[in-house]
């Protein structure tokens, strides 16, 4: 899950890590410097988009802050203005930490060059340093990250302060992703986290009960929130932009390769998915809660659903049963709609019972494939099939 | 022969009476998988599909000879429980739990790692190689032994894939799944070593996705095998920064994570690319010229 800037910097502060004084508008921190009014967005590159605005009095504060609030960046509606003390910078440098994945470690990296897209800095500008998760953090590394941000003996203290925090911030935050861009130097000789963008890791929630959930989640859909409590992987389309264009099909399937691999037969063929859900171990906690789970996925309000489920260890009956409880609820497509691909354990009753709920059943992926694309096409406004 | 398991292989399951465990182990009993026993703590002494269960490993490997693991045990636990089996030098280890936290992921890896023992996963589906031993959650009765090994990060499409190469007459020396998860214990190209040694396996099957870049150095490396290499990457059509099941398999903004730029890696290393998994069986049959079925 991504953070909001504002929800980055408590986190960085927790930390030691300075922050310019700032606050969740109507508030305003005090400032004799003047102010910056922040659109608080996921997306990155909102400064070019006109969602980091500076003001020189409250009064232009609130203006600024009122007209951000109902505003969309990019494609992204704000979530909230954020504002902030207006630092006086002499430099602005880059320092990140991440998990990398290709080497299975954390990365930290810094370069003198900051406040800009890191991919626009040449890679010899940047210092890389993979950290061994059985030693932690050394202190010669963190000297030479300090060299690569060319920074003085003067300094020294206020670096290694930030570059452990960074750490701290990232291991025991349970982060994916902890960049400072720009990590501020003011003219009085200050480190500041100028800007902050983290993500934390979804599956180690649990480990932090007293974290609010992200702001960022508040606009979800109805149907991603469903999703989130009841434990399955969903992906809703109907919000992008642009949005899916009719006939459009929804995806369920079990296990992340299988979902994707679906998603794929459809999307190819240039049809348009709606959304999907991966089951994700639904069906280990019994069929009202998997029926559920189907519900959910009906609120996708699709024209075709499209089911592909294959198990090898569990029992495809359940699967079946649960899609029969949901196909009697209100909300349910038509059965002509539904489309069901089941393979594996207890094929054949789950074969008998997802036919005689009326919906088309094949063992193959192929022919339920040919099926959903054969439907779709039917469903084309006829203007456009005509051309 | 096969890479990995086989019939020699001696296999424990860690948290043995638990659902899955247990569940795992009456299958493999079932099917014949050279399986000698399993540890929960505080349940020595008990059988479980008439093998018997031990407090430690240790203890458990002091009595069966076991140099395999399966990990059933919740990701509250698993961290000390793969320190315990590393500890007990086992030498394979297969977490087949998901929603590990990354960074516990990270530390497993690393100490695994420095002490010799190797990880597939988190979050893997296992490793079988049929009519041998079947240590994963595949099915004996969607299996074939024959010459065609399979890597794959996923469990699920490696069902889809051997359904189609049965199709085309064809059956599995091994399949590994090596985990859906952001830091995973062993790579595409530690099994891509095994497999070119293998000779029992007369292609392989790469299944790639989403995410990371675990793949290129496959392909880099698929292009010096004399085994003959297909890959297939699923994932194409998933839209950025959504998660699809697997943590680890998000197109991210970076060109690097996704399927299309890791189709063309394969491609220009000179690996065919089947574009759909209903592809795979006629890509394996046309490269093969027909050769080795069943």
């Amino acid at each position: 899950m991504k953070l909001l800037e504002y929800e980055g910097k408590a986190l960085l502060a927790k930390h030691e890590i300075s922050i310019p004084a700032g606050a969740l508008w109507p508030e305003c921190p005090a400032s004799g410097t003047g102010w910056v009014v922040k659109a608080q967005v996921l997306a990155g590159g909102r400064g070019k988009k006109g969602g980091v605005l500076l003001a020189s009095d409250r009064k232009q504060v609130d203006e600024m802050a009122a007209r951000l609030k109902g505003a969309t960046i990019g494609t992204e509606a704000v979530h909230a203005v954020y504002i902030e003390q207006r630092l006086d910078i002499a430099h602005e440098y880059y320092l990140a930490g991440f998990v990398n994945r290709d080497r299975g470690c954390v990365t930290l990296m810094a370069s003198a060059t900051g406040g800009i897209d890191i991919e626009q800095v040449p890679r010899s500008e940047i210092e890389s340093v993979d950290i061994d998760p059985l030693i932690g953090l050394a202190a010669f590394q963190i000297q030479r990250l300090r060299r690569a941000l060319k920074v003085g003996p003067q300094l020294e203290n206020q670096v290694t302060a930030v570059v452990s925090g960074l750490y701290r911030s990232l291991v025991d935050e349970d982060a994916e992703l902890v960049e400072i861009n720009p990590l501020a130097l003011t003219r009085t000789g200050q480190l500041l986290a100028a800007d902050a963008k983290i993500a934390l890791d979804d599956d180690a929630v649990s480990r932090h009960p007293s974290r609010s959930s992200p702001t960022a989640w508040a606009t979800d859909s109805n149907f991603m929130r469903r999703c989130r409590s009841l434990d399955v992987i969903g992906v809703d389309n109907r919000g992008r932009t642009p949005p899916p264009a009719h006939p459009t099909v929804a995806i369920l399937g079990n296990g992340a390769g299988l979902t994707m691999a679906t998603y794929d037969q459809i999307a190819l063929s240039g049809v348009s998915v709606a959304g999907a859900i991966e089951l994700h171990g639904a069906l280990a906690r019994g069929v009202a809660h998997t029926a559920e789970v189907i519900r959910t996925f009906f609120m996708l309000d699709a024209d075709i659903f499209f089911i592909n489920a294959f198990y090898q260890l569990r029992s495809t009956e359940a699967l079946a049963q649960a899609l029969v409880q949901a196909m009697a609820s209100p909300g349910a497509p038509e059965r002509e709609r539904v489309v069901v691909r089941m393979r594996g354990v207890e094929q054949r009753s789950s074969e008998r019972i997802v036919k005689a709920a009326g919906c088309f059943y094949s063992p193959s992926l192929r022919e339920a494939t040919e099926r959903v694309l054969a439907l779709a096409q039917s469903l084309v406004p006829k203007a456009e099939s005509a051309s | 022969m096969s890479i990995l398991v086989n019939s020699k292989t001696r296999i424990l399951v860690q948290g043995i009476t638990g659902t899955t465990g247990r569940l795992f182990a009456e299958r493999m009993r079932a099917g014949g998988t050279p399986i000698v026993g399993g540890v929960t703590p505080g349940k020595g002494g008990a059988q479980v599909a008439g093998l018997p269960v031990f407090d430690t490993m240790r203890e458990a490997v002091a009595a069966t000879d076991g140099d395999a693991v399966l990990c059933c045990i919740a990701p509250d636990h698993i961290v000390d429980g793969l320190y315990e089996v590393v500890d007990a030098r086992i030498p394979l280890a297969v977490l087949y739990i998901e929603n590990i936290p990354v960074h516990d992921a990270i530390k497993m890896c690393a100490y695994a790692s420095a002490r010799g023992t190797r990880i597939l996963g988190p979050n893997s589906a296992g490793a079988v190689s049929p009519g041998q031993a079947n240590m994963a959650d595949l099915n004996d009765a969607n299996l074939r032994p024959g010459r065609i090994g399979i890597v794959s990060k996923s469990g699920t499409l490696t069902y889809e894939v051997i359904d189609e190469i049965h199709q085309y007459g064809y059956g599995e020396s091994t399949v590994v799944c090596l985990g859906g998860d952001r830091v995973i214990g062993t790579t595409y190209v530690d099994v891509l070593r095994l497999f070119e040694d293998d000779p029992d396996t007369d292609l392989v099957v790469v299944i790639g996705e989403p995410g990371g870049g675990l793949e290129y150095p496959a392909a880099e490396y698929a292009a010096t095998m004399r085994t003959p290499v297909i890959a297939y990457i699923t994932g194409q059509g998933s839209p950025q920064d959504a998660r699809m099941g697997h943590a680890g398999a998000v197109v991210g903004e970076d060109e690097r994570s996704r399927p299309q730029s890791k189709m063309r890696a394969f491609a220009s290393a000179g690996i065919t690319v089947a574009s759909r998994v209903t592809d795979i069986g006629e890509v394996v049959y046309r490269r093969l010229g027909g050769a080795g079925r069943l």
